[in-house]
């Protein structure tokens, strides 16, 4: 789990070992780096809460513009847990999930008039 | 088709007939479940594929999912998501939907003039009517609450009955296909001690009163609670202002009873065919009954056209009912029961706004006719209206009915559902307090033209310094501070609202503008605008917030923001949200979570986070939500940033967490998590 605003790669590809899964939630502008390219590459399966705007914020920009990684392999977070899309099936896989943050999650306002208790959380 | 697992995980592999229904969250596993074998029967010509999914309506995600399998036709039942008991809906094919809906039910029944083959389609516009509303609630309704209510009445069921010597209750889920399991529960299963009293004690609730009929498991009884309803107590808030007069006693008073229009129409009928004016086989056609009996205005023209054209094709060959072998009090009960299925439907789905449903008629300006105005200013409704004053209309979409009142004088004030909403406790928020004024500004009595208006600190208590029109007050959104968004939202419901975000965006059932950025170097700061609406939500969210990364130095947190939110009907701003950036650390952090439970290991036993900040707190918080590592590992650029989370994590949350001096993984600790 990665939280940092890093501009420069904390991880290196060859630290994984089989069966690593790693959620990198720090990136979110152009410029931001917590994980090597490599690290992507590496992957077996590479998630993004929205592939396209990770490709310009998240970890994805530098994997994507070096062309280690291909955009159309990377899985969308919402196909996953809509169970439209295969994630983990063996246990050595390596996994990275790229998080740059949506607009969307959320819900309605709470019941019995209250206080909104639950919004879209940005 | 490869093996699929539905998108709760919560399916045992039996299927379709024999699976256990999904029943709460709680009860959710992990548990694969194969999805049908039909994909051989697929594409087969003349071999279409329908689906008896009769009570898989639930969880919601199932209806979507089942309709989207590729079979030719699902058919669901409406009695499983509390619509009437002859209805439900089908999913498929164009051509055969046209096909079930040609024969209909009017058409066997009205002769030679249109037999059909059968009566496979049943639902009559009443049916309708219900069905979709139905359907509205379930997909809109907080599922957790429902069967969190469940457990509540069978706890004080089981607490009344706990002085009872020898009588075993114990709370269990009776599910629907009739079995007894241990999870979230909705029924409370007394066990008397043996089959004679078992069968003596069936027998006293059957034939008592009320009735209660109980499901015989063996020596047990499973007595359900699902439709059993909670007693509720009004209160209102104290200080709220209202006027003293009359208050509370005024609402204890049960309402006055009242005929009904159905009752009225139902009397003259009865009269009429015990007068011999009607032979066996007269049709009695219903849209015109109540102007045909004396009836005027809208009790005349009866709930007759509701809905598009398809509900209600105009066939005046052999619209209506017959009377043959039916006597007086059978024609009373159907006209009734119609006329107050329909009339709560039309109430309700104009509170909603519904338009796909609305009548094609214009509606009178006053409902129903001021010639009974006095008596009865409000729709008729269907429930005993003993504890709620006849005034108010039905609350809807959450909405308290004391907010939805309407005033007499203007007709117009206060129907939008818009503007801040009134404590639901006794306690009123610390931003303001609820007064009783007079929406229109006259002044006059009588109370009606009173409702309860928003009064914020600074505009003082004086009345014309107050909102006064639903326009000012619709442009006035209340607020919320942080302290009340943290105790209205925790992590396991934004991991909830987070994982439905996703899957919305994934349907493309979401509007995702891009997101505005913005940097200052110079501060070591960033900030982003975002917004969405997710399709048919009520409201639409934009957020600002801003990470300057200085700020800790200074001894202020690194992240602040306030969310807006709009209405989605009127765009007006509801509600400002001072979260100071509590709702983005929540939700990154529960996407976090997510992607761990998503993509992670299930052993996953080291977890290594990077960062010390916030972020690293509440990632760890929410990753221990859905795995179990038994060692945590901390790194962090500034070492005693790492030291000080470690120290205060491990008093937390329990879990020991080490501190690693390097990232290496070859000298310090696996990376994983």
């Amino acid at each position: 789990m990665t939280t940092t605003p890093a501009r420069a790669p904390l991880i290196a590809a060859d630290w994984l070992r089989p069966g690593t899964h790693i959620s990198a939630v720090g990136s979110d502008l152009p410029g931001k780096q917590e994980l090597d390219a490599g690290v992507l590459g590496r992957a077996d399966i590479v998630a993004a809460d929205l592939p396209a705007v990770a490709a310009v914020n998240g970890e994805l920009q530098h994997a994507v513009a070096s062309g280690v990684v291909d955009l159309d392999r990377v899985v969308a977070l919402g196909a996953l847990a809509a169970d439209a899309a295969t994630g983990r099936t063996t246990e050595d896989q390596i996994t990275v999930a790229d998080l740059v943050g949506l607009g969307v999650q959320g819900g309605d306002r709470g019941g019995r008039g209250g206080p909104p208790a639950r919004m879209s959380v940005p | 088709m490869p093996p699929r697992r539905c998108a709760q995980r919560c399916w045992a592999p039996r299927w379709p007939r024999s699976c256990i229904p999904p029943t709460s969250t709680a009860a959710h596993s992990a548990q694969p479940c194969r999805w049908p074998t039909w994909s051989r029967w697929r594409g087969r010509p003349g071999v279409p594929v329908i689906v008896d999914a009769a009570y898989l309506s639930f969880p919601t995600a199932l209806i979507s999912d089942l309709v989207g399998s590729g079979a030719d036709l699902v058919c669901f039942s409406a009695k499983y998501f509390y619509g009437p008991n002859a209805g439900g809906f089908l999913a498929g094919r164009t051509d055969l939907i046209e096909a079930v809906t040609d024969p209909d039910f009017t058409g066997y029944e009205s002769g030679a003039t249109s037999r059909s083959a059968g009566r496979p389609f049943k639902m009559d516009r009443t049916t309708i009517v219900a069905t979709v509303l139905a359907l509205q609630e379930w997909l809109t309704m907080d599922h957790d609450a429902r069967w969190a209510s469940y457990g509540r009445r069978v706890l004080a069921l089981q607490a009344a009955l706990a002085d009872l010597p020898g009588l075993h209750a114990r709370p269990a889920q009776f599910t629907l296909d009739e079995r007894l399991i241990d999870a979230a529960p909705n029924a409370l299963v007394l066990r008397p001690g043996s089959a004679a009293a078992a069968t003596a004690m069936e027998d006293a609730l059957a034939t008592g009163t009320p009735r209660l009929l109980c499901v015989r498991e063996g020596e047990e009884l499973v007595v359900c609670v699902e439709t059993v309803r909670e007693a509720t107590t009004r209160r209102w808030p104290s200080g709220c202002g209202r006027p003293r007069r009359g208050c509370r006693e005024r609402r204890r008073r049960p309402a006055p009873e009242r005929s009904s229009t159905a009752s009225r129409v139902a009397t003259a009928l009865r009269e009429e065919l015990l007068a011999g004016l009607h032979a066996p086989g007269t049709p009695m056609r219903d849209v015109g009954a109540g102007g045909a009996r004396g009836r005027r205005g809208h009790d005349a023209r009866g709930p007759g056209r509701v809905g598009p054209p398809w509900t209600a094709r105009p066939r005046p060959a052999h619209r209506g009912m017959e009377v043959a072998r039916l006597d007086a009090a059978d024609v009373r009960d159907i006209y009734a029961a119609r006329l107050v299925i329909e009339q709560a439907g039309l109430v309700r789905l104009r509170a909603t706004g519904t338009t796909a449903f609305a009548p094609s008629w214009t509606p009178r300006p006053t409902w129903p006719t001021p010639r009974t105005a006095r008596t009865a200013a409000a729709p008729w409704r269907p429930t005993p209206a003993s504890t709620t004053s006849s005034r108010e209309r039905p609350a809807a979409s959450g909405w308290p009915a004391r907010t939805r009142r309407r005033c007499s004088s203007c007709g117009s004030c206060c129907r939008s559902p818009t503007g801040p909403t009134p404590p639901s406790t006794a306690r009123p928020p610390p931003t303001g307090h609820w007064r009783s004024r007079c929406a229109t500004g006259t002044r006059r009595r009588p109370a009606r033209h009173w409702r309860l208006i928003w009064t914020r600190p600074g505009n003082g208590s004086a009345p014309s310094s107050a909102p006064r029109s639903h326009r000012e007050r619709a442009q006035t959104p209340g607020t919320l501070t942080e302290d009340r968004i943290r105790q209205a939202v925790d992590p396991a419901a934004a991991l909830a609202a987070v994982r439905q975000g996703f899957i919305a965006l994934h349907e493309d059932r979401v509007t995702l503008p891009a997101i505005l950025d913005f940097e200052f170097p110079e501060h070591h700061g960033e900030a982003h605008v975002k917004g969405a609406h997710i399709h048919g939500a009520d409201h639409w969210v934009v957020k600002a917030a801003a990470g300057f990364f200085d700020n800790p130095e200074a001894g202020l947190p690194a992240g602040s923001g306030v969310s807006l939110v709009f209405s989605a009907s009127t765009g007006f701003s509801d509600c400002v949200l001072l979260d100071n950036g509590y709702l983005t650390d929540l939700r990154t952090a529960a996407a976090g979570a997510l992607s761990i439970e998503l993509l992670a290991r299930q052993d996953a036993g080291h977890a290594l986070i990077v960062g010390a900040g916030v972020q690293a707190r509440l990632q760890l918080q929410a990753l221990l939500g859905v795995r179990t590592p038994q060692d945590v590992t901390v790194f962090a650029r500034r070492p005693q940033e790492a030291v000080r989370y470690a120290e205060e994590m491990t008093a937390l949350l329990g879990v020991p967490v080490q501190v690693a001096d390097d990232l290496d993984g070859r000298r310090a600790v696996p990376i994983s998590s």
